[in-house]
């Protein structure tokens, strides 16, 4: 698209916006007033996405993300009632004959274990709520689910979510709706994190301990996201207490965890430092003999997340909030001097202004920067060898929350991203010569974006999300840009060289979302969307399995933006005064300019990657049942995803249509939580998948004596079904002292040991000159029963 | 208390970290056939074809099955652009390869394209190749393994690692890119050349430097020799003539020993797209794998002192 139209879209844009205020603000006429604030913990902590509740008026609204409310009603008395997850209800009487500023403070319910009955959301947000496929999960009740060695894993409870499918065994990867693993917009604090796993995925990179709050969007994504055709996981560092100071931590299998916060200035500003570390290497060394031919290996990771806030006035806040973390491993050998370290890892800061304007605009202004870096170095005696591969953005963000009148909610903004890639930079030394690949090292680009969303009540029963995102994107160089005549590269027919600063390709457009909910009765409730995303960047993954060696890149003259459609359709009914909640969706996507690597692609040294790719689309269809039970001492809820996934590439197989890697037909996840007294709480999650796609070699030949593979049609074999069932028991002792709380965890994972496949290959058993060869198929597992024991603290 | 339960934490991560594996049968279904083609020409010497056909994946492998999948009888046709040679059954055993046709009339020649031509009952076949200008080596010497370990500094070298021996070479790279090399050695009366798992160099990294490199023995000399162990692994002798065959290759023919060697070697991980070797095999009719490939060879001989 040409800047010209970008233009024009714009100026559509600015008029749909002022047509929406114009039109928002005519029932100011009336006699109306706003009752506006914050909605936080007893502890200063934000609640996001809190509900309010106006009795009388039969109407709820939410708190954005910094916990800002804003209702405008008319004059009157009324009972207002404020819930959240894992939150005591609190409701107040307000006489509103003028602009009225209040700010909630909520008590827990599941920490102090003072009431056995959790009240968490509204209790009809599932059929009341426009937004569908958007789910906030409850942190504190994630920490009581049984988790792999002890390990509490927000990502790994996503996924035990309708529509939301893990890469494997053990696995953080995930993917949405038949969706890539780069198609997930995953924030902390607002910056990207482009590599969200630890050890080879078995591990997220967040820390359970300093999250406040996650939600995921797998359909339905409000304009004020983009970037991503997916989903969207937005997670939220907790603020810190600015009450009084608090230490909490860990010892885990595995990986021990620490947690101290507290008020820098007394109800003012408060700040919190977390930091995970493993210790499996730091155990095992002193048993390790120096002579040890692999002394110096090692394996470890560790995340620091520090977040600090200062309320400068009743309506200027800012905020400050980094995350590090890093894997190294590190593989010695004292024989020959070979020396292979691999270190890998994500750094986040952001840095957050909330300003509010009246009770009716809040604004909130973000300066982001995130980064992913891999590296890979070889050494030995005279040899050096080195990979580092990364990408890192700058984002700055402007967001607007309006809220005119009880039936609208607006939201408005835009946002800049400066892109750098760097998709691999190999060095190399030999004694005193040095070499490097040659090409371009770094890749640059802007992307832009202005959005305008509301969501509207039309009427009681009619109730719209209607967003309009414009993005644009431009890469500039240094570039070079090289076209082959066939697919294997052998005849070059094209190369141009693009200088720094050289606009290389622009793209851009616009990104409608809408969402309807039709009320049938109190009960029950009809949802319809449609969402147009367009992505700017991509993943050249190898592996599908979210290993850090995967490659981003971003959308260049050759390489064009991701388009995704999607379209949902749901039917959602509550039971029991709302003990029950219950649905049903279907959904249809289809995804535009994928990518994967060509047939014959070879790993390893590649000046330019983007001559090893293929370009194409995918489509996928399914539905999904939900059925959960919100409150009681039984907690819980099943599952069930029917799902197909496809993928086509002109250049792969002829052309011809073939299951996505993560094609999965049935998945269902079963997950209970009973709290049998105020010491005790069990919990327990069965999961049940189709295997995963695998491609296999179908016959072989001999070359040089050696085996050659003929390698298959993708993804045409299936590996074993999965499923796993896993406990845990969460014991709360008598405070020791008068201070010190404790719960101590009991997990096991895999109860009856079921051995998954994991990954499956072939062995050749015997050799060509035995003159006797034996194929065999091999399937590896990887977890069998494994029990746990973490003691957590808290002082 | 804590020290105990922190030590019964470690065992039970030792366990976890241990992977079961067990054997699972896979259904496949009956291939597509392929004529397999190996085809070599060299500087001086009548191009050299082995034809074969794939087999099911699963069957047993042994002599009876390997002579069972050679295809006799074909029509096999080198030509030079100017002249045609219809090569000749024959039994010539050499880089491991038993190659069933031989030419009579044309030898390869440096910087010519030969064109193959394969005809059989139900497949019709072509691939072009060139034998690319030599690149030869500036200069050969070696280094024991017990100096590489005494240079690394951190254990002392047993007695045998005297007796092994490092080949170095240093090659200087042409200034423009695209130069490709394989490499095979052969040592005191050795007949057959072999190829190490690094036996394929593209200058992309190295574009028109000097660079110097351990060139490893070939592996296949171990196939017929199982007393060597790890250790010895790509290393020669004390004494020995060492033969250094260093050969120029064009691009599809780097292409494909690249793509071979990934596909073999395995890429280390198992969840990838398995790797799909590349073929200059073009199929008029039916389907080809495999490589019709020129080698622009220069000989080099380092003889070890005692």
């Amino acid at each position: 698209m040409n800047l010209l139209a970008l233009k024009r879209q714009k100026r559509g844009i600015i008029f749909t916006f002022l047509f929406l205020v114009v039109f928002s603000i005519t029932p100011l006429l009336a006699q109306k007033y706003t009752l506006s604030g914050y909605i936080r913990s007893e502890s200063g902590e934000t609640l996001i996405a809190a509900n309010l509740y106006i009795k009388e008026l039969q109407k709820g609204a939410i708190a954005n993300e910094y916990g800002f409310y804003s209702v405008t009603i008319d004059k009157g008395v009324y009972e207002i009632s404020v819930s959240y997850l894992g939150f005591s209800t609190q409701s107040i009487q307000v006489t509103l004959d003028k602009n009225i500023s209040y700010n909630f403070k909520l008590k827990s319910s599941v920490i102090t274990r003072q009431e056995i009955v959790v009240e968490s959301t509204r209790p009809d947000e599932n059929t009341k709520d426009v937004g569908m496929g958007r789910i906030d999960l409850d942190v504190a009740k994630i920490k009581t689910l049984p988790a792999l060695m002890g390990e509490v894993d927000i990502i790994k409870a996503i996924q035990l979510l309708p529509g939301v499918q893990s890469a494997g065994e053990g696995n953080t990867g995930f993917y949405v709706r038949g969706g890539g693993p780069d198609q997930n917009l995953i924030l902390l604090d607002e910056a990207v994190v482009y590599n969200a796993a630890h050890l080879l995925g078995f591990f997220s990179v967040f820390n359970a301990d300093a999250i406040n709050n996650a939600t995921i969007i797998k359909g339905g994504v409000p304009a004020n996201y983009g970037g991503r055709i997916s989903s969207v996981l937005n997670i939220t560092m907790k603020d810190g207490s600015d009450q009084e100071y608090i230490t909490q931590g860990g010892v885990g299998l595995i990986a021990s965890r620490l947690t101290t916060e507290g008020p820098l200035v007394n109800g003012k500003s408060s700040f919190i430092l977390s930091g995970r570390r493993t210790y499996i290497d730091v155990l095992a060394e002193p048993f390790i003999p120096d002579d040890a031919r692999a002394k110096g290996s090692s394996y470890y990771f560790y995340d620091l997340n520090a977040k600090a806030n200062y309320r400068i006035s009743d309506k200027d806040r800012i905020y400050w909030s980094a995350y590090f973390g890093r894997d190294v491993f590190v593989f010695n050998n004292q024989e020959s001097g070979f020396k292979f370290s691999v270190p890998w890892g994500n750094a986040t800061t952001t840095l957050r202004w909330n300003h509010l304007f009246n009770s009716k605009l809040f604004l909130n202004t973000s300066v982001i920067y995130s980064d992913f870096d891999f590296g890979t170095s070889v050494e030995q005696s005279q040899f050096q060898f080195s990979l580092n591969s990364g990408v890192k953005n700058l984002t700055t963000k402007l967001d607007f929350d309006y809220y005119p009148s009880l039936r609208h909610q607006i939201k408005f903004g835009g946002q800049h991203i400066y892109h750098v890639f760097q998709p691999s930079v190999v060095q190399a030394r030999s004694g005193e010569n040095n070499f490097e690949l040659p090409g371009v090292k770094n890749l640059f680009a802007h992307e832009f974006a202005l959005y305008i969303n509301d969501q509207w009540d039309i009427s009681d029963a009619f109730q719209a999300n209607i967003g309009l995102r414009a993005s644009a994107f431009r890469q500039v160089g240094p570039y070079i840009f090289e076209r082959y005549a066939d697919p294997n590269l052998f005849e070059l027919i094209e190369r141009r060289e693009y200088k720094r600063g050289d606009r290389v390709a622009d793209y851009g457009g616009l990104e409608p979302r809408l969402g309807l909910r039709y009320s049938l009765n109190s009960k029950s409730s009809i949802k319809a969307g449609v969402t147009r995303n367009l992505q700017y960047i991509h993943l050249a993954s190898s592996s599908g399995n979210a290993l850090p060696t995967d490659l981003w890149i971003p959308s260049t003259e050759k390489v064009r933006p991701q388009i995704g459609w999607q379209y949902s359709l749901g039917y959602f009914r509550n039971f029991d005064e709302n003990m029950w909640e219950s649905s049903v969706e279907v959904y249809y996507k289809t995804l535009e300019n994928q990518i994967d690597f060509r047939d014959g692609a070879v790993n390893g040294l590649n000046s330019n990657i983007e001559n090893d790719l293929v370009f194409g689309t995918g489509e996928a269809y399914g539905a999904e049942f939900f059925l959960k039970k919100r409150t009681g001492k039984l907690t819980g809820w099943v599952g069930y995803t029917l799902a197909w996934a496809w993928r086509q590439f002109p250049d792969i197989m002829e052309g011809r249509r073939y299951p996505y890697k993560f094609d999965r037909r049935h998945d269902i996840s079963l997950v209970a939580s009973y709290d049998l007294d105020k010491r005790w709480t069990f919990s327990s999650t069965f999961v049940f998948a189709t295997g995963n796609a695998f491609t296999v070699p179908e016959s072989r030949y001999f070359i040089e004596g050696r085996i050659i593979d003929q390698i298959g049609d993708r993804n045409q074999y299936r590996l074993a079904n999965y499923h796993r069932m896993d406990l845990a028991a969460v014991y709360t002792p008598k405070k020791q002292g008068k201070r010190v709380e404790s719960t101590w965890t009991f997990a096991i994972y895999n109860v009856y040991s079921r051995l998954n496949p994991y990954f499956i290959y072939i062995e050749n058993e015997g050799s060509l000159q035995q003159q006797s060869l034996n194929v065999q198929a091999k399937q590896v597992s990887l977890f069998p029963i494994i029990p746990s024991v973490t003691w957590n603290f808290k002082f | 208390m804590i020290r105990q339960s922190i030590l019964y934490l470690f065992l039970a991560a030792n366990f976890i970290f241990q992977a079961c594996e067990r054997d699972i049968t896979l259904d496949l279904p009956a291939p597509k056939p392929f004529v397999v083609v190996h085809g070599q020409i060299e500087p001086d010497s009548f191009a050299v074809v082995s034809l074969s056909r794939n087999s099911p994946y699963f069957d047993p492998v042994d002599l009876a099955t390997i002579a069972s999948l050679v295809i006799n009888g074909a029509l096999v046709i080198v030509s030079d652009g100017i002249e045609q040679d219809t090569l000749q059954p024959t039994f010539y055993f050499q880089h491991f390869t038993l190659f069933n046709y031989r030419g009579t009339k044309i030898k390869g020649q440096f910087g010519r394209t030969y064109t193959l031509r394969i005809v059989t009952a139900n497949e019709e076949l072509e691939a072009v190749t060139t034998i690319p200008l030599p690149l030869p080596l500036d200069s050969l010497w070696v280094k024991s393994r017990a100096d590489l370990i005494r240079e690394a500094g951190n254990v002392t070298p047993a007695p045998r690692d005297e007796e092994l021996i490092a080949l170095y070479f240093k090659y200087s790279d042409p200034p423009e890119l695209g130069n490709f090399v394989r490499a095979f050695s052969r040592r005191n009366e050795e007949t057959l050349w072999s190829s190490s798992f690094g036996s394929i160099y593209s200058d992309e990294l190295i574009n028109g430097q000097s660079v110097e490199f351990i060139l490893q023995r070939g592996k296949e000399a171990y196939l017929f020799n199982d007393s060597l162990t790890f250790e010895e692994f790509g290393y020669f002798e004390k004494g020995d003539t060492i033969y250094i065959k260093w050969c120029s290759i064009d691009r599809p023919h780097y292409t494909f020993w690249n793509t071979l060697s990934q596909s073999t070697g395995g890429s280390g991980n198992p969840f990838a797209t398995p790797t799909i070797v590349a073929t200059n095999i073009r199929g008029v009719r039916g389907n080809g794998l495999g490589i019709w490939g020129g080698y622009g060879t220069s000989i080099d001989t380092f003889i070890v002192a005692p």
